[in-house]
């Protein structure tokens, strides 16, 4: 798993894109910025194609939020469906999956207190997310800056 | 040569890029492209805090006054000089968003797109044979609210900005509490 995260309007799309078309050649975009997403479309796992991109994982994480109304609950319903990623991941040869997140976390705090939930959760499941990924790169203006 | 410096509020890149400038000017003057209007007291305060750091400096420091147009600077700055540009996040801010009759009102999508080109272009133009240093602002790494609408595209339209400059720049730096990264 390869995580990808950085801010908004960095680049991240656009440097996956380029890295994985080389690599890979065709794959799997499947995007919580769509306007029809649906959380299912992140965890249905076996109709993903062996080289499988989710972005915007903040807002699945946000659904995830809205399922339990709990941050540690919610937490933990992600690190579930990261074993899940993992596993598919292991299961075949070859398979990737790479995971574009928004950084939420330097901003100011916001007004209401959902926003602030949702800020805190994004930040602890992406200290996850980096953990359990085998690489993690921040993306500055398209320059990669790999952490792990 | 292009240089794009950027940072957080207060994260010294302002004085960095001051120093990059004396650095490179070989003793010669630099033009300082101001962006900023004096339209209240703390603005003011803010503009006269650089002026008096400038004035302690050991070259000749001129100031150009574009609040917007930054496309017509390049043909009153001659070659092989230092300008330093601070900053884009205001330029952009001034040209974005217009007020009409006492309200402020956004470009429209084909402006925008218009806009976006033009600054690109007036940089691009200020920057060949001369040493221009551009710097602008981190507003990334927060929850932008869909609901202001005007922040959302103010924002993407500054991280497309400072996509295509990091791209073309020589060299890049980001400010974190007065130190400086370089990542170009």
């Amino acid at each position: 798993m390869h995580f990808v995260v950085g801010g908004a309007f960095n680049g991240k799309a656009k440097w996956v894109k380029q890295r994985y078309g080389q690599m890979c050649g065709h794959f799997d975009w499947r995007s919580a910025y769509s306007p029809s997403f649906e959380k299912t479309q992140f965890e249905e796992a076996a109709a993903f194609a062996p080289c499988t991109v989710l972005e915007g994982i903040e807002y699945y994480i946000k659904a995830k939020l809205a399922q339990c109304g709990s941050a540690d609950r919610a937490r933990a319903l992600f690190n579930s469906q990261l074993d899940e990623w993992l596993n598919w991941e292991q299961a075949v040869e070859g398979r990737t999956l790479v995971v574009i997140g928004n950084d939420l976390s330097k901003g100011i705090v916001p007004i209401e207190r959902a926003d602030r939930m949702w800020r805190d959760v994004t930040g602890w499941c992406y200290q996850d997310l980096a953990k359990r990924a085998e690489r993690v790169d921040l993306i500055w203006y398209g320059i990669a800056n790999p952490l792990k | 040569m292009l240089i794009f410096v950027t940072g957080g509020v207060r994260s010294g890149k302002s004085a960095f890029a001051e120093k990059l400038a004396v650095e490179r000017s070989n003793a010669r003057r630099i033009h300082y492209a101001a962006t900023s209007r004096q339209t209240d007291p703390e603005m003011r305060e803010r503009i006269r805090r650089h002026q008096e750091k400038r004035g302690a400096s050991p070259v000749e420091w001129v100031t150009w006054e574009v609040e917007r147009k930054i496309c017509l600077l390049h043909e009153k700055i001659e070659q092989e000089q230092v300008i330093l540009l601070d900053c884009l996040t205001t330029l952009l801010n001034n040209e974005l968003f217009q007020w009409k009759d006492a309200k402020c009102e956004i470009l429209n999508i084909a402006e925008r797109r218009q806009l976006f080109y033009a600054l690109l272009n007036g940089i691009e133009r200020l920057q060949q044979n001369r040493i221009l240093i551009v710097v602008s602002n981190e507003i990334f790494h927060g929850i932008l609210n869909d609901s202001y609408a005007s922040t959302f595209v103010y924002a993407a339209m500054l991280g497309k900005l400072h996509q295509r400059l990091v791209k073309q720049a020589d060299e890049a730096y980001l400010c974190e509490n007065g130190i400086p990264i370089r990542l170009k």
